[in-house]
This record gives C-alpha cells, structure tokens and sequence, in this order.
C-alpha cells in the first residue's frame, strides 16, 4: 500500500470488493461516501491490471484505502483477480497490521436461491474467536456454523488467522450474479449495531434500482472473475463432520 | 543413396497477447448501445429438468411496459425503463448520453414450447419458465 497520508492508527476498518451480488463494493464504497471519508493510501503492484480509474478527472488506482476518525475502509472497484488474490490479502493485512487495527472486518454476500422473496436479509458471519462470536449477538449476526469460503475474503481470514489478528466476516444473503443494494443494506445495519457506524441506508434503498442499472457492467465482470474460483461451492456442506 | 538428414522446423508457437489486455477488454465490453439508446439487462438462462429458467434483471422498469417474445429458440426481452436515464459524461466517448430502454436476446438451450409458459415480475427482476418441447412422443400399441 503505498501511502498519501500518513495515518498510525485505526480502531476499526470494513474491506469490500466485488464479489457475489457487488455486496462488498455496495455497502463500502455507500459507508465511503456517507462519511465523507478521505483516501489516504492505494495499492500498486506489477501482477495488477495496468489500469486506473478517472473521478472527477482526478487519476485513481482502483484499489484504494479511506480514513476518518478511527475508521479505516479499504475497496477495490475492479474485482481482484484470482491469481493476484493471495498477495492482495497479504498487501491488505500488512497495511491493517501496520495500523493496530482492533477488528477487520470483511463484507461480502452469501447467494441464495430465494432471494427475491426474503424482504429483508439475514447477515451472517465468521470470525477467527470466540470473542468476535460473541459480539454477533449485538448486531443481529448469525453465525454461519458450516460452509465453505472463497475468494479474496477467505485468503484475508486465513492471513488474519496466522497473525492473531481480528477478523469478522459479513454475509448477507444475496442474489449471486445480480447487484444486490439491499444485502448491502443489511451489512451497514449490522455494522450500526456492532460498532456504532452511524450511517442511515434509507439513501441506499431508496436508489436501489439505479444503483442496480448502474452497477451491471461491473457486476457481468465480477462473475467472470467468479467464474473462476469455486464460490459456489459456498452453498455446500463441508465433508468434516458429516 | 544416402538421405539427407531432415532438418527439424521449430515449431510454430501461437501468438497469444499479453493477458493483462484481455483483462482490459474484458472491462470494456459494453452493454449499451447508444444508437437506440438501449440497454442490455443482467439474464442468465438455466437448463432444468422439465423447464429452461430465463430470469433477468430490470430495474427501474414496471411489469405493464416488458415484452416477451420467442422466435425459435431466441427469447427476446424488451423493456421501457420508467424514466429516462442520462449520464453527462458517458464512459469513453464523454458526452451526454440518454437510455430508454432494455433490450436482450437469449438463445436457448433447448427447444421449448410457451404452452403452459410462465412469468412472474419480483423486485424488478422477470423469471420465465418455458416448459421443453417434447421431441419424442410414446406410441400406444392398442
């Protein structure tokens, strides 16, 4: 991470990149925004993309940390591709472990073949002890008590494992290939509840159809990125213990 | 007569280009088209059992205003969004852009038949069911 501001640090931060329903890059980039956060550092290495993204007609790296107060955020706006996700979450934990940060946590979506008829949707979650468990009951989290991870997340929780560092992850159930705002919504309102967040989603909801329209060229790129990864495999019993 | 010993060609490798331009490509692979000022929706088509599944995304879009046509084994998805959508500086070509419109065509697996068809519209997303056509009929012996 290459740094534009030096921050010594952070209490909490929230990663999120596009994955399954967009959740992640929904509810960080929307948290990003709300807060009016400030980018303080971006992601440079040669095994990316060779690409950059233009806002406002200022230059970015599409991979970008954001600060305020005690809360850091990191997103990706272009998926992270399979073959660049383990240095990527190393990159990542370095960074989060340079900051003393207290709890990462990583918010995703978990597909679900019903989506279109749950109204609200149910977060779950996975943490590396007993303490972030614990703390699930505050925000309405379920544990997700068997399954598989995949992606850029499960390499981060894996990285955080080693390190003795915290990690939560945040699932909430989602469509798989559509733009999800509303399980982006429900991530937000658990992370009000775990560690006082503070950010309405009424906007969030109320322009959840333009943000799905919006959102679709991404979303068709995520999944070829997917593709490639057994994300499905999320919905799949575990063989331990059967 | 000797034989001249036959002088091994390198093989030809095929040119493949550098990978990260594919990924670049890939990220610019447009999903809208400014001539008609249409869209084109996230769909995707499932093969099951009895029926082939066609579900599409359509957001900002009311049921009343979505057409559903199959011409042989293409499925063909219009709809009107319910407000113009404009973008001031659209993508690479940087100028004022309006969409109407969404507009798909999915080719099917499988011969269907839209006797016993059904659609239902949730949440801006549209579900087609088209039941398989049968291709072999049993004969009765009387």
């Amino acid at each position: 991470m290459v740094e534009t501001k030096s921050i010594k640090r952070v209490k909490y931060c929230l990663l999120g990149s596009p994955d399954v329903g967009l959740v992640g890059a929904i509810a960080v980039s929307f948290i990003i925004q709300a807060l009016k956060m400030d980018v303080v550092a971006s992601l440079d290495a040669d095994i990316l993309p060779p690409l950059l993204v233009v806002h406002d007609g200022i230059p970015q790296a599409p991979f970008r940390a954001y600060v305020k107060n005690d809360l850091a955020a990191l997103i990706s706006e272009v998926p992270v591709e399979p073959r660049t996700i383990a240095p990527v979450a190393r990159a990542v934990v370095d960074w989060v472990q340079s900051k003393n940060v207290e709890v990462l946590f990583s918010i995703s979506g978990v597909p679900v073949e019903n989506r279109l008829d749950i109204e609200v949707p149910k977060v779950y979650g996975v943490g590396t002890s007993a303490t972030m468990l614990e703390s699930f009951k505050k925000g309405e989290v379920e544990p997700l008590e068997e399954g598989f991870m995949a992606g850029l997340h499960a390499v981060v929780m894996k990285e955080c494992l080693k390190r003795g560092i915290n990690n939560i992850v945040l699932l909430a159930q989602s469509h798989l290939q559509y733009p999800d705002p509303g399980a982006a919504a429900s991530t937000i309102n658990s992370l009000n509840s775990l560690i006082n967040l503070g950010v309405d989603v009424k906007k969030l909801l109320d322009e959840e159809e333009e943000i799905r329209l919006k959102t679709r060229e991404l979303m068709q790129r995520t999944q070829r990125s997917m593709s490639q990864m057994p994300k499905s495999s999320e919905q799949e019993i575990p063989m331990m213990y059967v | 007569m000797s034989k001249k010993p036959q002088r091994r060609e390198p093989k030809a490798q095929p040119i493949t280009p550098w990978e990260p331009y594919d990924l670049l490509s890939d990220s610019f692979e447009k999903m809208w088209n400014l001539t008609d000022g249409s869209l084109e929706p996230l769909g995707e088509v499932r093969e099951l059992e009895k029926t082939v599944q066609v579900t599409v995304d359509l957001p900002l879009v009311r049921r009343k205003d979505i057409k559903v046509k199959l011409a042989g084994d293409i499925l063909q998805i219009d709809a009107e969004l319910n407000r113009c959508i404009t973008f001031n500086r659209w993508g690479t070509v940087q100028k004022k852009c309006e969409f109407r419109s969404f507009h798909k065509s999915f080719r099917l697996p499988t011969k269907v038949t839209t006797i016993g068809a059904k659609a239902r519209f949730r949440k801006g997303v549209l579900v087609v069911e088209l039941p398989k056509a049968e291709e072999a009929h049993e004969v009765v012996i009387e």
